[in-house]
């Protein structure tokens, strides 16, 4: 079964999320609530894929992909954020993020996106 | 809800149906409930939570989304599956942050290259009875109510 994080600053996003995954075959491996904890989730679990939003506290999304992916450059990571402009998605698509969905989304979009990246 | 300066319901500078199509679209997307323009004379109720966020930039507002806390859970139960009777008052604000944050990202995304630049600022969530808006001056308002049965929510641009 592949092992999906989830790094995001709201509680029902996480919860969303979660009944999509394992409604759909995904564990979800871990939950993150900030970018710096995303980074230590990613190095503990070492997940097929990573869910990331942007705009969080104490470590936003940007800087965490950057971190993971330096780290690990075979890291997979969908960004699914609000923030819907074209500058932010370059700058995601840059720091090196698979696939860029934006907020809201529906099971299609998220597994969709996913058979996409794994 | 009452508000000092209540203005025009559209105004020029920005494309307020974009709001409005905005939030349906993720009510809708979100939670599969599909939410239809109500006539604004009617009143929809005392609002007891109000999400929020500032849009700054060369004509700034002030976007906020207005509910009661029924419809709020009503809209959080169907996005989560939570029964309402267990959702908590941070499950609550959790959703309304994340719909207006929704909701002005996707109006920033539509807007992208059209030359309008914009900031958004984090969502701020105000909960309590009743709640009012007062403005120091006079500042247009444009109001919008939705509704989906028992469900409703106002969706109101300040222009600061």
């Amino acid at each position: 079964m592949k092992r999906i994080l989830i790094v995001d600053d709201s509680p029902m996003i996480h919860n969303l999320l979660r009944k999509t995954l394992e409604r759909n075959g995904y564990e979800v491996c871990g939950d993150a609530a900030n970018g710096r904890e995303g980074v230590e989730l990613y190095e503990k679990h070492r997940p097929d894929l990573v869910f990331m939003d942007i705009t969080m506290p104490v470590m936003d999304g940007i800087e965490a992909v950057k971190t993971i992916k330096g780290k690990y450059p075979e890291a997979k990571i969908i960004m699914l954020t609000a923030m819907g402009d074209d500058e932010i998605m370059s700058e995601a698509l840059n720091a090196g993020v698979e696939v860029f969905l934006k907020k809201p989304f529906d099971d299609y979009k998220i597994i969709s996106a996913i058979a996409k990246v794994i | 809800m009452m508000q000092n300066g209540t203005g025009p319901a559209q105004r020029a500078e920005w494309p307020v149906n974009m709001f409005v199509d905005a939030l349906k679209d993720a009510v809708a997307t979100m939670a599969g409930i599909m939410m239809e323009s109500a006539d604004e004379s009617l009143s929809a109720g005392e609002a007891g939570m109000a999400g929020m966020m500032v849009l700054s930039g060369e004509t700034p507002v002030v976007l906020m989304i207005l509910a009661d806390q029924a419809s709020a859970a009503g809209i959080v139960t169907n996005m989560t599956g939570i029964d309402s009777g267990e959702l908590t008052p941070a499950d609550l604000r959790d959703g309304l942050a994340e719909l207006v944050n929704m909701v002005a990202g996707s109006v920033k995304g539509r807007l992208a290259g059209s030359g309008r630049s914009f900031k958004l600022s984090s969502p701020l969530v105000v909960t309590g009875e009743a709640l009012a808006v007062y403005a120091k001056r006079h500042v247009e308002c444009s109001l919008n109510r939705l509704v989906a049965g028992d469900i409703w929510l106002e969706l109101k641009i300040f222009h600061i």
